[in-house]
């Protein structure tokens, strides 16, 4: 091997000698690179589990049955539920109960809009809109600018073996307030 | 003889650096949906619905449940439909039968459950019915269901038909959506 294609006498020499000196002459670059690759990985799982947990973790706040909660400046709750064995203008399908879900609103100097809330079953996270509006149904399921105390009373339709729920209640008025969760006692 | 070296390796990188771009997944295949496929009388659960099909035929007529008729060639599968998930996207955006390289969405000229917003965990059962014009009744025919248009990356339940197989009726009914009892 000669000079020319070696880039000098003493990295050929220092080849020659074998792998020790190789260690050291590139010491501070393996440092480097030990202490970045773990940095580079890890800062990236931090970003993604960061998303992942302000994408799902952030929207609700849990109301525990019983409690009431104020949000922008509207008391709402304590939610409650009964299940009456059958409702008179509910269509009811086999292997399924009716879930009759209240929960006052107390609206403060502001008025208060809200959507009809959706009814949530805990671990599995299905969701059940209310029962279109059955014939003779009375209870407000929404409520519009409301500035006036209101219980919303709102029916679901679910299958027999489901269970225990959460309320959601979604109000457009919220801005980055968390949606209220309330939680339901079992029957 | 080093130089030799350093320039078959470097083909070798280049060859195998082409090789891996041809077989790596095209953009469609890495977006395409998870087909869950049934038999008639299978049950099939995806990400937002589970169906069971339960009757598949064709016939030479139709009627549905209000009284509407009509004839023409059509395909007609009775199943069995819930939401699995949510009822906010309880109703089934794609129902369509591909067969070859065309593809024929659900008749909304009968009253069927073609349009039906599922409830999570109560199935409802009835038909969906697809007209097909002048095609004839061979080969093979998938139909195929989804949430919504947009199926990149969401499930898709199928059911592989043999269109040749399929009884022929001279007048099918569609059913409406009822309960499962």
């Amino acid at each position: 091997m000669s000079a020319a294609d070696g880039g000098g006498t003493d990295e050929v020499v220092a080849d020659a000698r074998g792998p020790r000196r190789w260690w050291r002459r590139n010491a501070l670059w393996l440092v480097a690179a030990l202490l970045l690759v773990p940095a580079t990985a890890g800062g990236i799982a931090w970003h993604e589990l960061t998303e992942q947990v302000e994408s799902t973790q952030w929207r609700e706040t849990r109301v525990l049955p019983g409690a009431q909660i104020e949000l922008v400046g509207t008391s709402l709750g304590p939610a409650s539920s009964e299940e009456p064995p059958a409702y008179e203008g509910i269509e009811q399908p086999p292997g399924t109960r009716i879930v009759i879900v209240t929960l006052p609103v107390r609206p403060g100097a502001a008025p208060f809009s809200c959507l009809t809330p959706t009814l949530i079953e805990q671990g599995t996270g299905r969701e059940w809109l209310s029962t279109y509006a059955p014939l003779g149904w009375e209870g407000e399921s929404g409520c519009y600018e409301a500035t006036a105390p209101l219980v919303l009373r709102v029916p679901y339709v679910v299958p027999a073996d489901a269970g225990p729920f959460e309320l959601e209640l979604r109000s457009a008025g919220l801005g980055d307030e968390r949606l209220p969760r309330f939680v339901l006692e079992p029957h | 003889m080093r130089r030799v070296l350093s320039w078959v390796i470097g083909i070798a990188l280049i060859a195998a650096a082409a090789l891996v771009l041809q077989v790596q997944p095209s953009e469609e295949q890495q977006q395409a949906p998870f087909t869950v496929t049934a038999q008639l009388g299978e049950r099939a659960e995806g990400r937002t619905h589970a169906v069971t099909f339960t009757r598949a035929v064709a016939a030479t007529g139709v009627h549905d449940a209000e009284g509407w008729s009509a004839s023409g060639t059509w395909i007609v599968i009775d199943l069995e439909v819930e939401a699995t998930d949510s009822e906010s996207h309880g109703m089934l955006g794609l129902i369509e039968l591909e067969v070859g390289e065309r593809l024929f969405r659900a008749s909304d000229r009968p009253s069927s459950l073609r349009d039906t917003v599922h409830a999570v965990g109560i199935p409802r059962e009835g038909s969906i019915a697809f007209e097909v014009g002048e095609l004839p009744l061979e080969g093979e025919a998938t139909v195929r269901l989804a949430r919504s248009l947009e199926t990149r990356l969401d499930s898709m339940l199928t059911l592989p038909l043999d269109l040749g197989a399929l009884e022929v009726l001279d007048d099918a009914e569609i059913r409406p959506p009822e309960w499962v009892s």
